[in-house]
């Protein structure tokens, strides 16, 4: 049975890879968020560093993942794993071009004049971290229940963003001369709240391998 | 390289439904050779012109099962059964049924091609000869039919005078199987027909099975787990002389209901 205590290993690394890109994704998520809730000059060039190092871990993923489903065969959950190993690995260099994206955001305001931020843009970076570690975990940890608890976070997460986007127009409205400024925050804004519906798909991905349940499009029961 | 001009037609697992009545009916069936019993209470109804594969390691009773369904296990000495295996609606060790009109019901391809000394055309219309059919006209063509529905007729029909020992192994297993199948028979058995062939010869016969489900009602014993999810519509999963598990080859390949099927076709046990 070497080949099968050979094709172990190679999973195990790949896991181990896809965790190891997940807990900097989850660094370069607390960086963003820090960022735009108390906006600084060097957030970009530090977001751009970690968002390059994601960027090879993507490809090398990738390519394992690739090399495994060529000379391996997988089959059953061994190959819903290497299916969702690679949607996972893109939708965590999203959220590393999205964070990258915050931190520009964050330093450009940095450098302009200071926003107000919304009363619910820290509860909504709360939220949107809190499910990026949760999804992560059940993927993980084949935790399909807290899978699901990260799905029904998308209506919560979908309500700050609404509230965030209503306070940042009457900002606007109060103060014309800081449109760009609120534009900025207003983007960033949209990338938290994208960035949570990534976590809803990373978990969707995480149910699909551990039950081999397609449950994307299909929510109606969770809630 | 031939451009591809048609999708290649699905093994129809899609599609497949596990179905209540079969055409093909094993019901509590257990067998013995001598004292050592190979099979245990196996129930399990296969489709009318679909491919049911059975897959389980060396010695787990699905090459026995097989031979059992065309009685071929009649002459091994000890040899003894429970249950019934019913084909239609007859039982096939009903004490009045005649045991080589069953045969001819019940065609079989082996792992190995078994071609017999004797030219192509002879080789095919083998069966038919033995069952008393001589009109030249007749043979020639059930021969062509039976040629050209095992995808062999383009390569063979100028030279079906010459011996079938001199075309390639790929080749002899196909005609083998036009042999089979010349005598028109409702159920064709395979004992892993590909495992002797390489993949080009491989490619050839399960295309090949994909057309003679139209036709036939196909039973297929195979280790390569591929060919039996490519190939066929249900999968029986044996071990040990028991079906652990039978259900559509896509949820046999996709999300089994049995750890211990998984754990085989993945191959971390077996």
């Amino acid at each position: 049975m070497n080949n099968i205590r050979h094709f172990e290993i190679e999973i195990a690394e790949l896991k181990r890879s896809l965790v190891g890109m997940g807990n900097l994704v989850e660094q370069s998520l607390s960086a963003a968020v820090d960022a735009i809730l108390i906006p600084r000059v060097d957030a970009r060039e530090e977001a751009r560093v970690l968002e390059e190092r994601l960027d090879s871990m993507d490809t090398a993923i990738e390519e394992r993942a690739h090399r495994i489903m060529a000379l391996q065969h997988p089959m059953i959950s061994d190959l819903r794993l290497l299916i969702s190993a690679l949607h996972i690995c893109s939708d965590l260099e999203q959220i590393g071009d999205l964070c990258e994206s915050i931190a520009k955001r964050a330093t450009w305001i940095a450098k302009h004049s200071p926003v107000e931020n919304p009363k619910h843009l820290e509860e909504l970076a709360r939220l949107v971290k809190e499910m990026i570690h949760g999804c992560l975990e059940a993927f993980v940890s084949s935790n399909t229940e807290l899978a699901k608890t990260v799905i029904t976070q998308e209506d919560h997460s979908d309500d700050l963003t609404k509230l965030c986007y209503e306070s940042i127009q009457a900002s606007m409205a109060r103060t014309p001369e800081k449109i760009r400024e609120y534009t900025h925050l207003l983007r960033a804004v949209a990338h938290l709240e994208h960035i949570g519906d990534i976590a809803v798909a990373i978990a969707e991905e995480s149910v699909y391998v551990h039950k081999g349940q397609m449950i994307r499009h299909h929510h109606e029961d969770l809630r | 390289m031939s451009a591809i001009t048609s999708l290649p037609q699905t093994a129809g697992s899609v599609e497949a439904m596990k179905p209540e009545k079969g055409y093909i009916s094993v019901k509590d069936f257990d067998f013995w050779y001598g004292t050592h019993q190979t099979l245990f209470k196996v129930n399990m109804e296969m489709p009318e012109k679909q491919v049911t594969a059975f897959i389980g390691p060396s010695g787990c009773g699905k090459s026995t099962l097989l031979r059992n369904i065309k009685r071929m296990n009649d002459l091994v000495d000890g040899q003894h059964h429970q249950g019934d295996i019913t084909i239609g609606n007859d039982t096939i060790y009903h004490p009045h049924l005649e045991v080589t009109s069953l045969r001819k019901r019940v065609g079989m391809v082996f792992q190995k091609s078994n071609p017999f000394p004797k030219s192509i055309y002879e080789n095919v219309v083998y069966g038919l000869r033995v069952a008393g059919v001589n009109d030249r006209a007749t043979l020639d063509a059930a021969c062509e039919h039976a040629l050209r529905s095992s995808a062999l007729w383009e390569e063979v029909k100028d030279r079906l005078s010459a011996s079938a020992l001199g075309l390639s192994g790929g080749q002899q297993q196909r005609l083998c199987i036009a042999r089979a199948i010349a005598v028109k028979p409702e159920v064709l058995l395979m004992d892993e027909p590909c495992s002797a062939l390489d993949p080009i010869a491989t490619g050839k016969i399960e295309e090949l099975i994909l057309e003679l489900k139209k036709e036939f009602t196909v039973v297929i014993v195979t280790h390569n787990m591929q060919q039996a999810a490519r190939v066929s519509d249900l999968t029986a999963f044996f071990y040990l002389g028991k079906l652990i598990e039978f259900d559509t080859t896509l949820k046999i390949f996709t999300n089994p209901s049995l750890k211990q099927t998984e754990d085989y076709i993945t191959g971390r046990f077996g």
